[in-house]
């Protein structure tokens, strides 16, 4: 698209306001998160003096919160587990991703293309079901958990996180009716099965979705603090990221890790920063494209 | 394509295409001895007509079903040990347990133990397996009639002289013409293990006392009806009067969260999509950065940014009498839950609003320029009402979204300062933060409940009465 | 475009990394957990020894005990575990520790509790709540006999429901005012008075007392004991019974409003904001109990001091009273859950985490008050070297009993918003009209039956 430069001056100085407008704003936005980053090397207590600029510079917060250096029982008694929670929420992530890509795709491609008796009552029933506040049946899933002897494992994350995505096949669906039937259409006249539709065809077309898809899923598991800290309870262990770090500003704790978290939160900020920024085309693709629909 | 269409040469004197039930009916009246006799031994027309795994695979889960329902499975694992049996199970629906904690003395080391040896009736296990044995028993249904469909449909085919579908052709079926099947079953799994039995257990629960003196442990809960029910909506007692005060801020905060939200991503997409700003993208990374970050990194930044001598106050050079204590008084930290949820939610709307913004036909452009349009007509009669059409079911989705959007709140604020002197609760608490505490903080999970599907009746009413009337709904089909 | 986006980010990226390692050149290196604490002294002269290491028995039980206790009490709880299964001869124990704060562990008990502790510390305002559930196990009757006598009556009584022990007991949890001795000397502060506290003029100090007044813990100081109001009735089992909304109530709220007018009083706001001021010497004084010792004299250092609550003067109906401070006279104690598969190892285990020595250890690597009476008394003769433990001790005379009832779960967020608007001095506190109908309010929540 070619930018048309215009010469009038009520032009330019509505690009000049524009442009002051999206730097104030972008100071705004950025300000939290660089005072963090600040207060993520500081060597005072960040509990106890509030200044963002750091009076003394360390990289020992971050030392501390990977326990880089600590003997076993040092380990095993220190709080912070930071390097054990960033691989359990990770393996939790990534299962998480493949399984409810999977289970999103599914229902999406096939509420989109596919139609069959209940269909109309499956989507209105997914309406409804969503409806509820997701954490009021803890309990109940927890007890669900506990025979089978789930509890305090990450394979109860794992099945929690992923066994209900199948009811989140909105935007997905929006996505899939973008895609013409003409194609579908002329797969069948060549003789081709639906599976082979699905597989070779529909999915190659569907980037943008698959990579939203992807990116939900994985970052759920990053995310959740509340379901986690019911099932794992004291092991701390097995804590996620979002738990451990959430407790770790409590009453309890947050005289002696406030300067941790700030370390943990740059540390957690970045990979999933990093990766969100570099998929953010496909991000506004499948959105824009499901909100179409 | 429908499932008994092959070329016919006789129809079928069934009509599939109506009601469940007449469907059934018919199967009946017009089934032979075999198929008559496949609605009690399942499978049996299968067998009969030469669909040897077809039959088998039917006649066994109806056996395993009458196991399960009459003599019992065992199943344990180090946490529970039970034996599920369908009777019992769905009996232990209605008694929720009748056997207390067995303890016996003991004298170990010099002193007289309570050992526990028998353990007692825990009424919410019992409430459990029996909501369990109920979508078992409607999951064998649903077996049951597909018997009764194929025992038809084998009896159909020899009529018409063919063999039945052989269990190749019905495995290859299931990746065409039955696809959704295949895709739907895992997912069905998970959502009904998940989400459906949880959900159904707690509905139960809103009608008993299972609070943390009935924990099912020490003293067994039973059935109270709709008690909990008139407690939380009646004005007078403790719930009530709070209810209602914090169901009023939630839609206040849903209103204003959601259209400053809408708003403020529009105002933002628009201004870079000006055709005078470069670095497009790097602008639009920026803004990214508060949701590209995990949500409690960042509502938990805010929250020690804002929090009384906090950063905020430190960036502002006030000393600590004079903070500012943005969250400790109920307006401001009302007010500042809103704006942070601004901070974090504008960013997903300008992603949404940009991605339409660039899609939007350039021929309707072409057209009203010809037709001697300016800048600002064509602002406010395409772009504007284009924009707002696409994402109206965006627009409703999120606001039934913030009534339940608990994060921004229980991270930021824990509810709020509680000055106000509600019954266990915050200024700034949600219907959803308050059931939270409820739930976790005082174990009175039949409140709990009974609230939750309070909220369950609110969102439902409303997106059923705005999603409806859209149009994105009627059209849906059309769109296709 | 993207391509050079990239680029732009990753340099930016090397560039603040590189300043950081430059900069952090010069720093000071704060290193590992084990900062060097000003420590409490175990007396040379106490007859506290550890206890012997014996042979196991050959038919010597293999038990596991699970142990919740609060973060900072892990490491003494492993030595102490240690000691205590080398003394049993019976028993062959593995211990599994899992770290749960004090204040949470009715919730994580009742939440499964089949799967809760063996052995877990609380506070003892949730005895009610563990009893009424049926999580506690009453401790047996051989062992109460034998550890009650040796116990602070008080503490002991604190346990106890319905005449039964349900729990051990090992430290006072009351607060008590910590000051910074130099500061207040300079200045002539009379410790005993709150009046004389908030009178004085320190220099370079912007608050002269600091105490977390939106919590109810800390405001009922004011209001109960001999002070003119009561909870739940004068034996504290009645819930339908609150009568803070009276004359007196109404002018110690007035009372705490014109304190807090001085701007002299911070609300403290989770300890940390308040420990960061004493270290800067910008507040002179601060209400809490000894879970905040160590970092307290770790920010005050030789300044370290501590005394019982002061007593305060207020004005009801134009005359003066002087009152004193009183707090819950509450405990946190050690409990065995009543899902236990070995009760009588976790009983022996939990009398042992109170034996003399346990405590004197605790008091040690925590300073923490012991609730043994010989312990006790050593502590007074100033043994120790701690003057927090002394004033813990001599606060204890100075309390008002915590109600029993499990009504008093409805108390703390109504008392909590009294003293929130009065350090907001908001307009609940406008006038003697509103502050009697605020408190009228929170009467009305605090005595709600469900």
């Amino acid at each position: 698209m070619k930018i048309e430069r215009s010469m009038s001056s009520a032009r330019r100085t509505g690009d000049i306001f524009s442009y002051i407008g999206l730097v104030l704003l972008s100071i705004v936005w950025l300000l939290p998160i660089v005072s963090i980053i600040l207060q993520s090397f500081k060597v005072e207590n960040g509990a106890h003096y509030k200044n963002v600029w750091p009076k003394k510079w360390t990289l020992n917060n971050y030392k501390e919160l990977l326990r880089i250096g600590y003997s076993k029982e040092q380990k095993e008694a220190s709080y912070a587990k930071f390097d054990e929670w960033f691989l359990n929420t990770f393996f939790v992530a990534v299962l998480v991703c493949l399984i409810s890509t999977f289970f999103v795709l599914s229902v999406s491609y096939t509420m989109s293309r596919m139609r069959f008796k209940m269909r109309r009552t499956f989507m209105n029933v997914a309406l409804i079901l969503g409806m509820f506040p997701g954490f009021m049946s803890m309990i109940a899933i927890y007890m669900i958990l506990k025979s089978f002897g789930l509890t305090e494992t990450l394979t109860s994350l794992i099945l929690v996180y992923s066994g209900s995505t199948g009811l989140g096949f909105y935007v997905a669906k929006g996505f899939f009716d973008t895609i013409p039937k003409a194609i579908d259409e002329a797969a069948w006249i060549d003789g081709a099965t639906k599976w082979q539709v699905f597989t070779k065809i529909t999915m190659p077309l569907s980037k943008p979705i698959i990579v939203y898809t992807v990116l939900g899923g994985f970052s759920s598991a990053w995310m959740d603090f509340i379901f986690v800290n019911y099932v794992m309870g004291a092991r701390t262990d097995k804590y996620t990221v979002a738990l451990g770090l959430y407790k770790m500003i409590d009453s309890e704790h947050i005289g002696q890790y406030y300067n941790q978290f700030c370390a943990g939160a740059v540390l957690v900020s970045i990979p999933l920063g990093a990766l969100f920024v570099a998929m953010q085309k496909y991000y506004t693709e499948g959105l824009s494209g499901a909100v179409k629909g | 394509m429908n499932e008994s269409t092959s070329s016919a040469s006789l129809p079928s004197k069934v009509d599939f295409d109506v009601n469940v039930f007449s469907v059934i009916a018919q199967i009946f009246q017009h089934g032979d001895i075999f198929t008559k006799a496949s609605f009690g031994i399942m499978g049996l027309s299968n067998l009969v007509r030469g669909q040897i795994i077809k039959g088998l695979l039917f006649l066994g889960s109806e056996i395993a079903f009458l196991v399960y329902l009459f003599s019992g499975i065992k199943f344990s694992s180090d946490t529970t040990a039970h034996e599920y049996c369908g009777v019992k199970d769905f009996k232990g629906l209605f008694t929720l347990g009748t056997k207390d904690n067995v303890y016996k003395e003991a004298l170990e080391n010099g002193i007289t133990v309570q050992q526990k040896v028998v353990a007692g009736d825990d009424s919410s296990l019992f409430l459990l397996f029996g909501v369990v044995s109920l979508i078992i028993i409607c999951g064998f249904v649903i077996l049951w009639k597909a018997n009764v469909k194929s025992a038809y449909l084998a009896q159909y085919a020899v009529e018409r002289g063919r063999k039945p579908t052989t269990i190749f052709k019905d495995l290859s079926d299931l990746f065409d013409s039955k696809l959704h099947n295949t895709l739907l079953l895992l997912p069905l799994v998970g959502i009904t293990a998940f989400t459906v039995t949880p959900l159904i257990y707690m509905i139960l629960a809103a009608f008993t006392n299972f609070d943390k003196t009935h924990n099912g442990v020490a003293a067994r809960f039973h059935w109270v009806g709709l008690k909990n029910f008139a407690e939380v909506l009646g004005g007078g007692a403790a719930y009530g009067n709070t209810f209602w005060r914090i169901l009023g801020w939630t839609f206040i905060w849903a209103i204003f969260a959601t259209f400053l939200c809408y708003l403020g991503g529009m105002l933002l997409a628009l201004l870079i999509n000006r055709k005078g700003i470069k670095y497009k993208a790097l602008w639009r990374t920026v803004f990214v950065m508060s949701v590209a970050i995990p949500q409690f990194v960042t509502l938990l930044t805010m929250r020690m940014f804002l929090q009384r001598n906090g950063i905020l106050d430190g960036l502002l050079g006030r000393s600590e009498n004079t903070s500012l204590d943005l969250l400790g008084k109920a307006l401001s930290a009302r007010i500042s839950v809103i704006i942070v949820n601004c901070w974090v939610g504008i960013p997903y709307t300008m992603l949404i609003m940009t991605g339409i913004l660039m899609n939007i036909p350039a021929d309707l452009y072409e057209s009203a320029k010809i037709d001697g349009a300016t800048k600002y007509v064509m602002f406010f009669k395409i772009t504007l009402p284009y924009m707002i059409f696409v994402t109206t079911p965006h627009l409703i989705q999120q606001f039934i979204g913030n009534i339940n959007n608990f994060n921004v709140i229980y991270l930021l604020t824990g509810g709020g300062p509680s000055l106000d002197m509600m019954y266990e609760a915050g200024s700034t608490d949600l219907l959803v933060t308050w059931l939270y505490k409820l739930t976790l903080d005082k174990g009175d999970y039949c409140f709990a409940s009974a609230i939750g599907i309070c909220i369950f009746i609110i969102s439902a009413t409303f997106s059923l009465i705005t999603y409806r009337r859209s149009g994105s709904y009627k059209n849906e089909e059309e769109f296709q | 475009m993207r391509k050079s986006k990239r680029i732009l980010a990753l340099s930016l990226a090397m560039a603040m990394s590189a300043t950081c390692f430059t900069a952090c050149g010069g720093g000071e290196e704060e290193g590992g957990k084990a900062t060097e604490v000003v420590r409490p002294t175990i007396a040379a002269d106490t007859s506290f020894k550890r206890p012997e290491k014996v042979e196991k028995n050959a038919d010597a039980k293999d038990v596991t005990l699970k142990v919740w206790a609060p973060a900072e009490e892990q490491n003494i709880l492993r030595a102490l575990c240690e000691a205590f299964n080398d003394s049993m001869a019976s028993y062959k124990i593995t211990f599994k520790f899992e770290e749960v704060p004090e204040p949470e562990a009715y919730k994580t008990v009742s939440k499964d509790p089949a799967a809760a502790a063996d052995v877990f510390y609380f506070a003892n305002d949730q005895l009610a709540n563990l009893i009424d559930g049926g999580y506690i196990a009453e401790v047996p009757s051989e062992i109460s006999d034998r550890i009650s006598p040796v116990l602070d009556d008080a503490a002991v009584e604190s346990c106890k429901s319905g005449g039964k022990l349900y729990s051990f007991p090992f430290t006072a949890n009351v607060w008590y005012l910590y000051y910074n001795k130099s500061l207040f000397e300079k200045a002539n502060v009379d410790t005993s008075s709150l009046d004389s506290i908030m009178g004085a003029n320190i220099d370079g100090c912007d608050f002269n007392f600091s105490i977390p007044l939106d919590n109810g813990w800390y405001i009922g100081g004011f209001f109960l004991g001999e002070n003119g109001c009561t909870l739940f009735g004068a034996d504290g089992k009645d819930p339908t019974s609150c009568d803070w909304n009276n004359e007196t109530g109404v002018a110690i709220v007035k009372y705490l409003k014109g304190l807090q007018e001085t701007n002299k009083l911070y609300k403290d706001n989770g300890s940390a904001d308040t420990i960061g001021l004493l270290e800067s010497g910008k507040c002179a004084s601060f209400c809490t109990g000894s879970w905040n010792a160590v970092a307290i004299r770790k920010a005050l250092g030789d300044n370290y001091a501590a005394c019982k609550l002061p007593s305060f003067t207020f004005d009801v109906n134009g005359t003066k009273v002087t009152k004193t401070i009183n707090p819950f006279g509450d405990y946190k104690s050690i409990g065995v859950s009543k899902q236990t598969e070995n009760p009588a190892a976790a009983f022996l285990l939990a009398e042992f985490l109170v034996s003399p020595w346990a405590q004197e250890q605790r008091l040690a690597a925590r300073s923490m008050a012991p609730t043994h009476k010989e312990v006790m008394e050593l502590a007074l003769q100033g043994k120790y070297n701690d003057p927090g433990v002394v004033a813990n001790i001599e606060q204890t005379k100075q309390v008002v009993p915590r109600p029993t009832i499990s009504q008093l779960a409805n108390y703390w967020t109504p008392a909590g918003g009294i003293g929130g608007n009065i350090t907001g001095l908001t307009a609940k506190v406008a006038d003697d009209a509103a502050i009697k109908k605020m408190l009228d309010k929170a009467v009305k929540n605090i005595t709600a039956v469900k």
